[in-house]
């Protein structure tokens, strides 16, 4: 069938028309991935719990942010508008069939420290990751949002789009669980 | 009702900046070790934070200038197909119109065909109204013929309108 395809000339081309697509010049697009790549990358690892799966939601949460038409008031409304997009592009993938999350990898458990104080951290942030996949997917990616991102409530529920109001309540109850279950591993998360 | 602190904020925003607890207010980190809420967001925001360095030491994404060569790709590719869509229903159109007076005109002009097309059209109508009107079909032959052949023409072009359209389109 009919497949429309790039040859290398129109490939040379899509740089130069690349500028008129996207509203952002290459060198702005630079600045702000350095800021940004690796935060969101972060993000999108601790909230799908497969960092393969990262690499390819970051292409696709640059692309959109890219193709998008809306206008910034600055670089911090641009970075909540991209972990929004992340924030979505997560959601969207979760609709489809994944693995357990809360199962642990063991190639992840032969990769542990032999020395004992790093072994025991190892442990600690194996035990979180745990935790953390059995949250409720808006209860993680809130957490990570607020301690990790350091979003304000307002910036949290504008990219999860719930109510500000109601963020406080929300966050309270994700650090009550995710603690819960640090103190007894074997619980069951309603979030799987 | 949910538990909540007036120094939430203060803590969260201190616990954000390296230097927690040690370059940080005194009475703000007495006050995250006393209080139950505080307690509960220093624990979890250390945890999350210390994993996060963790995450940040091995990580390695792509540079920034291969995700714009690719998003330069597919934006250029995306809107290639965006050009070729309209053109790709046109062809299927002009397709299943081609294929319809193809199948009008070797009805016209074969016998055999033309003869079954009559019987079809005399039996068709004996059927529908609960009468014979073979003989008045032989009556009016030559009408009945060519309006048969147009209808058995545009039977074709709406059945084959769909298919041409389906193999036009689908990508694989």
């Amino acid at each position: 069938m009919r497949e429309a395809t790039l040859n290398d000339v129109e490939r040379i081309g899509a740089f130069g028309d690349a500028e008129r697509t996207f509203l952002m010049t290459e060198e702005a697009f630079r600045t702000f991935y350095e800021q940004t790549a690796r935060p969101v990358w972060a993000y999108l690892a601790r909230t799908t719990g497969d960092d393969r799966l990262a690499d390819d939601l970051l292409q696709e949460a640059y692309y959109r942010f890219l193709r998008t038409r809306a206008s910034f008031e600055g670089d911090d409304h641009r970075r909540h508008y991209l972990f929004r997009i992340a924030t979505n592009l997560v959601r969207d993938h979760r609709r489809r069939p994944r693995r357990d999350g809360g199962a642990v990898d063991s190639s992840e458990i032969e990769r542990l420290p032999v020395d004992s104080s790093a072994a025991d951290r190892a442990v600690r942030r194996l035990d979180l990751n745990r935790a953390m996949a059995r949250l409720k997917p808006r209860e993680r990616s809130m957490l990570l949002l607020a301690y990790v991102q350091g979003f304000s409530h307002a910036e949290i529920a504008g990219v999860l789009g719930v109510k500000k109001a109601s963020l406080k309540a929300l966050l309270y109850r994700a650090r009550q669980r995710l603690l819960g279950m640090l103190e007894t591993p074997g619980e069951r998360g309603e979030g799987e | 009702m949910t538990p909540a602190c007036p120094r939430e904020d203060d803590v969260v925003a201190a616990i954000l900046v390296p230097g927690w607890p040690n370059s940080c207010d005194e009475t703000l980190v007495a006050h995250a070790n006393t209080c139950e809420v505080c307690r509960d967001i220093v624990e979890v925001a250390s945890m999350l934070r210390e994993e996060r360095s963790s995450v940040y030491d091995g990580v390695s994404v792509p540079a920034a200038g291969q995700v714009w060569w690719r998003a330069a790709i597919r934006a250029r590719l995306e809107a290639t197909q965006t050009v070729a869509r309209p053109l790709t229903w046109l062809y299927g159109v002009s397709g299943a119109c081609v294929l319809g007076l193809l199948v009008a005109v070797v009805g016209w002009l074969w016998p055999p065909v033309q003869q079954a097309a009559t019987w079809i059209g005399a039996h068709t109508w004996s059927f529908t109204w609960g009468v014979n009107l073979g003989e008045a079909a032989s009556a009016l032959s030559p009408l009945a013929q060519t309006t048969g052949f147009l209808v058995l023409g545009a039977a074709a072009c709406l059945v084959l309108a769909p298919i041409a359209l389906y193999l036009a389109l689908s990508d694989d």
